[in-house]
């Protein structure tokens, strides 16, 4: 990460990211996943939500792993704010 | 609370193979899998939770648990030196000899790299051991590259009958493509490890005796993948199911996430007061009866977990008394999931019992982790602050980062002992301005705070436990004197060290130890010199340490002193000082440190001084050897430095050489402090000029900048006299003297005995060879004086034949004048060092000159290697035939030679030419 890159992350610009993973997961997971809003797509769930940096995203990777979810796809959204 | 020694208490559930029950399906395609990994370096067992991977291992380990060491790894064993330590002490449960004397390098207060413990490991491992299985579970935990590097360097050097077995969720960042292509690894992964059709059938029907159809098993396959945990839950739920097609229907039919769906079924499954006590317990990493007590707030909770544990209710226990037990990893998730959902007002206060129940049992860092999660910074701070108070002299504070990260800003900011802790620990990590931010951050809330004191961790009883605003300006100061260390910036160490003396309380005494050793060490090595403002500063960090019992402080400053005692001439007591800190640092467990190396080493000089060789040749030698195990490059360049300096002594120059040039590669490659290469510079000229190498001694004349225009720097003094020693090889004899005796002004006003007594017989020599014996003779009993307290030989010895001359003259002018009293030395003194030329040198395969060449030799042994006649050579020079022969006899009885051509031949293999 460049030093700007971490300046960025330092002044708290969070990430939009959306997380697909195979299984229908209950909503109240929602916590579990940092408030990531759950919905169900067919037998996939899909997580979105605001990431603080990329440690933080990859400590919601660890949690879906540690679940034995199924990653289906990682998706980074242009931030609308 | 504040311990001496540094403490590893290892937690002996980590290091025992898990008690699991056993698999109910053996599965021999994988026993064969681990059977063959046992010929390669690492196996490696990676799947996400639930696969079963640990009782595979367990299972396996269990079948005979003599070959196999075990290590659970959780999330605090991230420090690389506590890793190592508990992987020893893993394998130490395989024989106890094993890593010993590595264990002893890791736990000591200046722990070694980590390479060097890991060596002195590996070579404890003598074959004697039949092939045995080092278990890492869970290595996915680990996130510090350090360790990832440590194992990797075990790896590459791995006995041959040790295997290292790793279980992670993720792959590690380790060498796998290399060891794949060299065939060295194993790897089982998520599909070995999932169950078969054959398998989840052995399982259903033959153990669990469910009576499942083959269509029945074929569902439960293709919904679970296999996956063990989900087919254990869903066995759990089955036997609660009369019609079980009909449930394992309802379940495939459902797209529900496996955890989701059958945790539900079995939480549902259980009486409510077992549900209640599940939720509850579930944010604990393990459980005990009395910590379920205190959480639950309920007794008999040894029965219910008995009760878990009979039902197979997805914990399991860590000890063979089954005290501690700990929830399977994906069953304590979705109970904790269950708890915020259904009670999150109950979270914080769950942990905050578990915090409490965790500091009133001492487990600190546990402690620490519940606080945090029960967001009562407040107390966390207060732990921290114990915490860092009781290592905060060795090198583990960096190891708190983590959690001052943790703690909010607010407080942070209220507390000023917590900031100089983080500016330290910040500082150690290598970031000097955000230290330096904290520490100013410190400095402004001490002008704000009303009260005169400050409360902070009294470490014994003697201490006040709260500080007056001023002490805690110390505390200030002494980080500032670390951070400027770090930035070499001397005049900064001494000014903050000494504020930091001034200001702190007396009763503090480890920070008063650690600042007075700080403005020592700036005083007497990395400054300016001055032996007696070292002195003052170390006599008060010995006095200080002493009283607050830190061991390690202490032997430092007690041998700083000796040093400055050697320096000053009192070999005698810095003899003796040196070698009751060797019996200190056995007493205290710090014999296998950098510390005890150079003590050793500077004994060893000093016996070489007094000319006992043998024994101080040895003694340094011992110390080398210690340094070469790797605690720190400053000890082992050090340690080199002395050993060149005894080969010196026993003339064997070569090896000499050879050892100055090692310590030159090391400090191309390391940050060597100036006074070692100073004084490793002014050996190699003093080398050099005994060998008659003119071309290098010039050029390093002209390197080193050697200007009389400057003022001489103490550190550079011995550089100083070897140019002495070259004006005087070229018979510039004013020159000589008058640089002489501005060293002498320096070394006197320093008080640097040992310089003085080398300046005075360079002098004397001065005046020899200028016939004015009295004059010579006078320096010479200078000398003596200076000498004779502490029985200095070989500093005379060294000089050469003009010094035994003038001695002899000594001797005999004595006998008619004036009592010892008036002359300051004795003869029987004199006479000693007398007997000490007669001894030979060692060693002749040298390749140097015992007499150098002189310019003029020199210069005619160019020219006859040129080609030229000596009548050629007459010419060209100005100078007689006669003259020219001459020159090629004294060419020819130097070089030990006898024709023109084997002069030219033997003056290449010297680099003379």
């Amino acid at each position: 990460m460049s030093k700007d890159d971490a300046m960025k992350n330092h002044s708290k610009v969070p990430f939009q990211y959306r997380i697909k993973v195979k299984g229908c997961l209950n909503q109240e997971w929602e916590h579990w996943f940092d408030g990531m809003a759950i919905s169900h797509e067919g037998a996939y769930t899909s997580l979105k939500g605001k990431v603080a940096d990329q440690a933080a995203l990859h400590g919601l990777l660890d949690r879906i792993r540690d679940l034995n979810l199924t990653l289906v796809y990682l998706e980074h959204l242009k931030n609308t704010e | 609370m504040n311990s001496n020694k540094p403490q590893f208490s290892f937690l002996k559930t980590k290091l025992s193979i898990p008690l699991l029950r056993p698999a109910l399906v053996s599965r021999p395609r994988l026993m064969e899998c681990l059977k063959e990994g046992m010929e390669r370096k690492l196996v490696l067992v990676a799947a996400p939770a639930g696969f079963g991977k640990t009782t595979l291992l367990s299972d396996w380990a269990h079948r005979d648990d003599r070959l196999v060491a075990w290590f659970s790894i959780d999330r605090n064993d991230n420090n690389p030196l506590l890793f190592c330590s508990y992987v020893i002490a893993a394998l130490q449960n395989i024989d106890k000899n094993i890593g010993k004397a590595a264990l002893n390098m890791l736990q000591s207060p200046q722990p070694p790299p980590l390479e060097s413990a890991l060596i002195t490991l590996i070579n404890s491992m003598a074959p004697r051991n039949p092939h045995f299985g080092l278990v890492l579970d869970d290595y996915h935990l680990v996130d510090n590259g350090k360790i990832h590097d440590a194992l990797s360097f075990l790896i590459d050097h791995l006995p041959e009958q040790m295997h290292i077995i790793l279980t992670t969720r993720a792959d590690p960042s380790l060498p796998l493509a290399r060891l794949r292509a060299r065939n060295q690894l194993t790897e089982i992964r998520a599909s070995d490890l999932c169950f078969t059709a054959d398998e989840i059938a052995e399982l259903c029907n033959e153990r669990l005796k469910l009576g499942l159809s083959s269509d029945d098993i074929e569902m439960l396959s293709a919904r679970t993948e296999g996956w063990i945990s989900g087919l254990q839950l869903a066995a759990h739920s089955l036997r609660k199911h009369s019609d079980k097609s009909a449930f394992i229907e309802e379940f495939k039919g459902d797209n529900r996430h496996i955890v989701d769906y059958l945790g539900e079924e079995v939480l549902n499954h259980q009486p409510e007061h077992i549900q209640n006590f599940l939720l509850q317990t579930s944010i604990l990493n393990r459980l005990s009866e009395p910590l379920c007590e205190a959480v639950t707030q309920q007794s008999h909770c040894q029965n219910l977990l008995d009760k878990l544990d009979k039902a197979n209710l997805f914990i399991f226990p860590l000890d063979s008394e089954r005290k501690w037990f700990r929830y399977h990893g994906l069953f304590a998730d979705l109970l904790q999931q269950r708890l915020r959902q259904f009670h999150s007002d109950m979270v914080k206060e769950l942990h905050h019992r578990a915090y409490k129940w965790f500091l009133r049992n001492r487990y600190r860092e546990e402690a620490m982790d519940h606080a945090l999660a029960a967001e009562d910074y407040e107390h966390l701070a207060v732990l921290i602050e114990e915490f860092a108070d009781s290592i905060w002299d060795r090198d583990h504070l960096v190891d708190l980062l983590r959690w001052f990260d943790a703690l909010p800003e607010k407080t942070l900011s209220s507390r000023p002992n917590i900031l100089i802790y983080h500016a330290r620990s910040l500082n150690m990590a290598g970031r000097q301005e955000e230290a330096e931010a904290k520490l100013h951050a410190a400095e402004q809330l001490l002008k704000s705070i009303r009260a005169e004191n400050v409360d902070v961790p009294a470490v014994n009883a003697d201490h006040p436990g709260r500080l007056n605003k001023s002490a805690i300006m110390g505390r200030i100061a002494t980080i500032r004197a670390f951070i400027s260390a770090y930035k070499g910036d001397l005049q900064g160490i001494k000014h903050h060290a000494r504020t930091a003396i001034i200001s702190l309380d007396e009763r503090d005494l480890m920070w008063r130890s650690v600042a007075a050793t700080t403005l020592g060490f700036a005083h007497g090595w990395s400054g300016d010199g001055d032996m007696m403002s070292a002195r003052f500063a170390f006599a008060e960090a010995i006095a200080v340490s002493e009283l607050g019992g830190n061991t390690f402080f202490h032997l430092f400053a007690k041998s700083c002193l000796a040093h400055i005692d050697a320096f000053q001439g009192r070999l005698k007591q810095a003899e003796v000082s040196l070698r009751e800190l060797l019996e200190y640092a056995k007493d205290n467990d710090l014999h296998l440190t950098g510390m005890t190396a150079s003590i050793l080493s500077s004994l060893g000089l000093i016996l070489c001084e007094k000319n006992e060789i043998d024994e101080g040749a040895a003694l340094v030698r011992e110390g080398l050897g210690l340094a070469e195990q790797g605690f720190d490059i400053v000890t082992l360049a050090a340690c080199k430095l002395n050993m060149a300096r005894v080969l010196f002594y026993t003339d064997e120059r070569d090896q000499a050489l050879a050892l100055i040039k090692e310590i030159e590669t090391l400090w191309a490659e390391y940050e060597i402090p100036p006074w070692i290469r100073d004084a490793t510079s002014a050996l190699k000229a003093w080398l050099w000029l005994r060998c008659g190498r003119q071309h290098e001694m010039s050029k390093w004349v002209a390197e080193r900048e050697l200007k009389f225009d400057t003022a001489i720097h103490p550190r550079r003094e011995m550089e100083y006299v070897v140019f002495v020693r070259y004006l005087m090889a070229q018979k510039k004899y004013d020159d000589a003297e008058h640089w002489l005796d501005r060293l002498i002004a320096g070394a006197e006003a320093g008080m640097r005995v040992i310089s003085l007594i080398q300046m005075r017989l360079l002098k004397a020599q001065i005046y020899d060879a200028q016939n004015k014996l009295p004059a010579a003779l006078e320096e010479l009993e200078l000398a003596l004086y200076l000498a004779q307290p502490g029985r200095f030989v070989r500093t005379f010895v060294s000089e050469g034949k003009p010094i035994a001359e003038l001695l002899e003259q000594v001797i005999n002018k004595d006998a008619s004048v004036g009592s010892e009293s008036q002359r300051g030395y004795s003869p029987a003194y004199v006479k000693k060092i007398l007997s000490a030329f007669k001894i030979e040198p060692k060693s002749q395969t040298n390749t140097c000159l015992n007499e150098p060449l002189s310019d003029r030799e020199l210069e005619v042994l160019c020219l006859i290697a040129a080609g030229l006649s000596n009548k050629e050579i007459a010419e060209k020079l100005f100078v007689s035939l006669n003259t020219v022969r001459t020159h090629t006899k004294s060419i020819n009885a130097k070089l030990d030679v006898h024709s023109r051509t084997q002069a030219v031949a033997r003056a290449k293999e010297l680099d003379l030419l």
